[in-house]
């Protein structure tokens, strides 16, 4: 969970790149060259669209009001919970400053002179390495399936991929997903609780929040100390391999997302609340791992006749 | 420690197996009746709109005035509008709703026309669709896949049509879920938490909401030449 995951998602929400979005478990753009998801993911049961068409109708024609519920649907969802908003857009204001006047422009020298096909290794091996957290989560859900698509891709791809350089697994078949504990937190029922935007962090209500605690914990190179590599010349410890991979992992998100985002600045009316919207729309989504329900789709109510006139 | 390096090597390589094994018939697959008109509406309409926006024949107000026509003529903006302001859907008198459906085509014109030109050398192609019928209502969900040039698959992009029961539809949201991305974006929602936020800021007074939405939308840009579509 950082402010580059707030970033990226912004890219998704623009059709970005696939290399672009991240997660919050530290941020991983899928890798150019991936296959699809499976399509047609989205189902009426998911957003919704019969309860918001009625909606629609009745608010036409005249009908009388009702609250809108919060269940869980995309549309569904009409409470923006932000208790803390005056303080919560201070901070986006000092993170969209720091951002404009440092991390972007450092970001377009890097997606400047390294050449993309560096980059796409170096996006790699961040992936690589945040496996072991998605595939803790993975157990914790108990997504035993999806537990052998992390294990099995970061088996493959710290081998045969060089350390993760290559995204070797994608190529037969086991497509990268990220999982942390904030998602894990979800799929148990646990509310996101009030918004919260953070210095430097960016969104991050309670429980993703603490997802983020967690998942820290859970990284084996937080344990990890001592040297990776140790020799008069160069000598690298487990510590800093870890803050040079937050330090890539922000800047290479950020370098990914810098027309989408900046299209996105100047066409929002309300930047703020739209950033706040894709957040809660990608965790959403995040958690249900995409999946949908057929089970329970609403019967669409018939329109009324002044509705067409 | 050989021993255990040996069970971690068998339980990845089983995992993995399982992993790779053949996925099951999903619900998603089962029963659901697709509707290739929806499909190709979709395709010609996405690819008519890429195109417009390509042509370098024209110039910010002709693709404006492009897209201008194909949004009015194939988009439910009275519903889509209403639905945009959420729980506060009531609030405009008739005449206020006018207005704020005026503006809001303009910002809709300004915004897609600058977004969908990011892809414009990108191809859309449908994969799918679901009907969901109501005792009069018919809507389709279409998925399309949405690819770079080098046929490099970018996003999955839902498009939810109203059939309009005169044989035609009416795109009502936009969902898109990025490539490799478990989360997805609806612009109605995303419009509708920006729009309610600036009326519950601002007490919900409907004037201040549309000359808010008057002044901070992007200007459209005046054709300056007549348009070829």
């Amino acid at each position: 969970m950082s402010f580059v995951w707030a970033l990226a998602i912004v890219v998704s929400a623009l059709v970005g790149s696939a290399s672009v979005t991240a997660r919050a478990d530290g941020g991983q753009p899928a890798e150019p060259g991936t296959a699809p998801t499976t399509p047609a993911s989205i189902t009426l049961a998911q957003i919704g669209v019969a309860d918001e068409l009625d909606r629609a109708e009745d608010a036409m024609t005249g009908a009388p009001a009702e609250d809108f519920g919060d269940d869980g649907r995309i549309y569904g969802e009409d409470d923006l919970n932000d208790p803390f908003e005056n303080v919560n857009r201070f901070f986006f204001k000092v993170n969209n400053t720091l951002d404009r006047y440092f991390l972007r422009p450092i970001a377009i020298a890097y997606k400047t002179v390294i050449p993309r096909p560096f980059r796409l290794m170096t996006r790699n091996i961040i992936n690589n390495l945040a496996a072991p957290v998605t595939l803790a989560n993975d157990f914790l859900q108990l997504e035993f399936k999806r537990a052998g698509v992390t294990l099995g891709r970061f088996a493959i791809n710290s081998t045969f991929g060089f350390l993760g350089a290559a995204d070797v697994a994608s190529g037969l078949g086991l497509e990268r997903h990220a999982e942390d504990f904030g998602q894990t937190l979800g799929v148990y029922g646990v509310p996101e609780g009030p918004y919260l935007y953070l210095p430097f962090i960016g969104p991050a209500p309670p429980r993703d929040l603490v997802g983020g605690v967690v998942d820290v914990l859970l990284d084996p190179t937080t344990w990890l100390g001592g040297d990776i590599v140790e020799s008069d010349a160069i000598g690298l410890e487990w510590q800093a391999l870890g803050q040079i991979r937050f330090g890539l992992n922000i800047l290479d998100s950020r370098s990914q997302a810098i027309e989408q985002l900046d299209e996105l600045e100047r066409s929002s009316i309300d930047f703020y609340a739209t950033i706040r919207s894709l957040y809660r729309q990608s965790r959403d989504g995040a958690i249900r791992n995409g999946r949908i329900e057929f089970n329970d789709l609403p019967e669409i109510d018939e329109f009324d006749e002044t509705f067409d006139e | 420690m050989t021993q255990l390096l040996k069970a971690l090597g068998l339980a990845t390589a089983l995992l993995t197996l399982l992993a790779m094994a053949p996925a099951e018939a999903t619900e998603q697959g089962k029963g659901q009746t697709g509707d290739p008109a929806a499909e190709a509406f979709i395709e010609r309409l996405a690819q008519k709109t890429l195109t417009a926006i390509a042509d370098p024949s024209l110039d910010d107000a002709g693709r404006q005035a492009v897209f201008r026509r194909l949004l009015v003529a194939n988009t439910d903006l009275d519903r889509f509008g209403r639905s945009a302001l959420g729980r506060y859907s009531r609030l405009p008198t008739s005449e206020q709703f006018e207005r704020y459906l005026e503006v809001l085509e303009d910002h809709a014109v300004s915004v897609l026309t600058s977004r969908f030109a990011l892809f414009s050398d990108h191809r859309i192609r449908a994969t799918g669709s679901q009907v969901k019928k109501g005792r009069r209502s018919r809507f389709v969900i279409v998925a399309s896949a949405l690819a770079d040039p080098s046929a490099r698959p970018v996003a999955t992009v839902h498009w939810v049509l109203l059939d309009d029961a005169e044989g035609g539809y009416r795109i009502f949201d936009i969902v898109l879920q990025a490539a490799g991305e478990q989360g997805s974006f609806s612009m109605l929602k995303t419009q509708r938490d920006e729009f309610t936020q600036m009326l519950r800021a601002n007490g919900r007074d409907t004037e201040l909401f549309i000359e808010t939405l008057t002044n901070r939308a992007r200007p459209v840009v005046a054709p300056a030449k007549t348009v070829p579509y």
